[in-house]
């Protein structure tokens, strides 16, 4: 006997499911070691949890996902560097790839964590600011802000050309 | 550097684009594992007589509130436009379910979408801004979706602030941002609703950001938020249609004019809403709220007795969703709705062109609503959640 149900669970998996080749993308453009892992793995807890995944963009939800994912990829690395080389502790959470523009990676290095994927939710996974406010789980209005100040922000780095170490003289403009 | 060449300088170095991924058998790998999602959140065992009755006593309830706002709403008010950023420009019809595309991105770009659709004064056209972000353009198109024409390309068309167009009162003009080459920020722009007369209201070019215009209902002045670093820049102006006249009339944001023209309501910061005349003397703070639990985006009803405006309330990062409406003179404050936790998505309230009923947006309510203006009959008409709404007024011929 077909079971209705279960099909409809599996047509609208389907849908989300057809963003795996952009979750694995963005995996490895956050510096994931195996992005499509991580790619596979978000997209089963989509299935588990599949009545929280929203209905009319599922990206938001699986790049929050992938995020937390990366995120406990790189601790696990950094509890194995850490075990190894016990000096080597500054590693920031989750770093972008590397890219072929080294003046803009040692800007984006110097973003914190909430500016660059501000920054980068827009830029590289293409998510308009409603939908990258809803990735990150903050207000619309609180996302847009930070957006522009994350764009001030490296702005400046790149005119500066100061972006290989933290930067106290240039804070985050109030917007 | 300008702030787009920042951003067009990371979009170049993006160093990976979606790839193509060996996903044969991962699907069905996922879908055979365990944790079937239709038993995710089931607790219990079989529903009881008592849950039995329960439901029934809610789906009557469910039914009378449907029951009374389709009565309503059956009169001038033609169908609702929501902006999702979605790929596809979905409309409801609040007296019937389901949603219905009436504009879409072409099939071979994912990353297109939707955005801001306004109808114009007489409900015959539907404005929208449609493409990848950044580079987005303004198209209008008939009521039913037919015969879209791109009228100009805009940028990011004033989404980082969430741009509005601005149609004004004759149908014949659309104001809106736009983002034109590296040197420029977030300028404001009209074009001639049937193409052509393009011209640039603002020169944004130093970190700055000119949105939501909206015409004055005698169409002689426009008022738009503009945002700056500068400090003491920010605020709202007015500029007549032709570009000159410009100037500043109050510190605040989300502009709405009164229908007589008279007055303007607006967010007077930090979540409080004012009204003033439309000159910007007089300012007087309706809703003094309190900081991100406070009031915003008020919207004047058809007759200019009420204003109903989006609130928030809870903790930080725990925010309900509400909807109140109050006179314009602050008094007799009505909380309509009031949704469970947690809101971090949703479309300010607007009016349906006869007054009657108030449709809104949240995602901690579970979609798209509309509620009447007395606070019965609430009634869910998607599960979608959009980011903007835009009620057609009915073209007189086809009135019901």
């Amino acid at each position: 006997m077909t079971d209705a149900p279960a099909l409809a669970a599996e047509d609208r998996f389907r849908e989300v499911f057809a963003h795996l080749p952009e979750v694995v993308a963005y995996a490895r453009r956050r510096g994931s070691r195996d992005p499509e892992a991580i790619g596979a793995e978000a997209l089963t807890v989509a299935w588990r949890k599949l009545a929280d995944v929203p209905t009319d963009d599922a990206r938001p939800w699986l790049y929050a996902t992938a995020r937390n994912l990366v995120r406990a990829e790189w601790r696990k690395a950094r509890q194995a560097e850490r075990g190894e080389h016990a000096a080597a502790a500054a590693v920031t959470e989750v770093e972008p790839a590397a890219l072929g523009d080294p003046e803009l990676a040692r800007a984006l290095a110097a973003l914190s964590d909430r500016e660059r994927e501000a920054l980068l939710l827009v830029a590289w996974e293409d998510l308009t600011p409603a939908l990258a406010a809803r990735s990150l789980g903050v207000t619309q209005a609180a996302f847009r802000v930070r957006l522009h100040r994350s764009r001030r922000r490296l702005q400046r780095l790149l005119e500066a050309d100061v972006a290989a170490s933290p930067v106290p003289g240039l804070g985050v403009e109030e917007l | 550097m300008k702030l787009e060449t920042t951003l067009e300088r990371v979009r170049a170095a993006n160093p990976t684009q979606p790839v193509a991924v060996d996903s044969d058998g991962l699907f069905q790998a996922i879908v055979a594992s365990s944790g079937d999602p239709r038993f995710a959140r089931k607790r219990g065992g079989p529903i009881g007589h008592k849950r039995l009755v329960l439901v029934a006593v809610v789906l009557f309830l469910l039914l009378a509130g449907t029951a009374t706002a389709t009565y309503l709403v059956a009169r001038s008010n033609g169908e609702i436009a929501l902006g999702g950023g979605l790929a596809r420009l979905l409309v409801v019809d609040p007296n019937r379910s389901g949603l219905r595309a009436i504009a879409r991105c072409p099939a071979g770009d994912p990353r297109c979408t939707i955005f801001e659709p306004a109808w114009s004064p007489d409900g015959t056209q539907v404005a929208f801004v449609r493409g990848r972000f950044g580079r987005m353009s303004l198209y209008v198109a008939a009521a039913d979706g037919k015969d879209a024409r791109r009228l100009v390309g805009c940028g990011q068309c004033g989404q980082e602030w969430g741009g509005l167009l601005g149609w004004s009162p004759d149908g014949r003009w659309i104001a809106f941002s736009r983002t034109a080459g590296h040197r420029d920020q977030e300028s404001l722009w009209v074009v001639a609703a049937a193409g052509g007369g393009l011209h640039r209201l603002t020169d944004c070019n130093v970190a700055c950001a000119d949105v939501k215009p909206t015409w004055s209902p005698h169409g002689r002045l426009l008022l738009f938020q503009h945002i700056s670093n500068t400090p003491g820049a920010s605020g709202l102006y007015t500029i007549r249609p032709d570009g000159s006249g410009l100037m500043k009339i109050a510190d605040g944001e989300d502009p709405a004019w009164s229908p007589n023209g008279r007055n303007i309501a607006f967010d007077s910061g930090p979540d409080s809403i004012a009204v003033a005349n439309a000159d910007g003397s007089q300012v007087h703070v309706l809703f003094a709220g309190a900081r991100d639990t406070g009031a915003r985006a008020p919207s004047w009803s058809p007759d200019g007795r009420r204003l109903v405006f989006f609130k928030t309330a809870g903790q930080p990062g725990r925010y309900r969703a509400e909807i109140w409406t109050m006179s314009p003179d602050g008094s007799s404050r009505e909380r309509l709705y009031r949704s469970g936790c947690c809101v971090d998505l949703w479309a300010s309230p607007i009016w349906s062109p006869d007054g009657r009923v108030i449709a809104f947006s949240a995602n901690s309510g579970g979609g798209t609503f509309v509620i009447n203006a007395d606070g019965s009959g609430l009634h869910r008409l998607s599960r979608a959640t959009a980011y903007s709404l835009s009620w057609q007024p009915l073209p007189k011929g086809d009135r019901k």
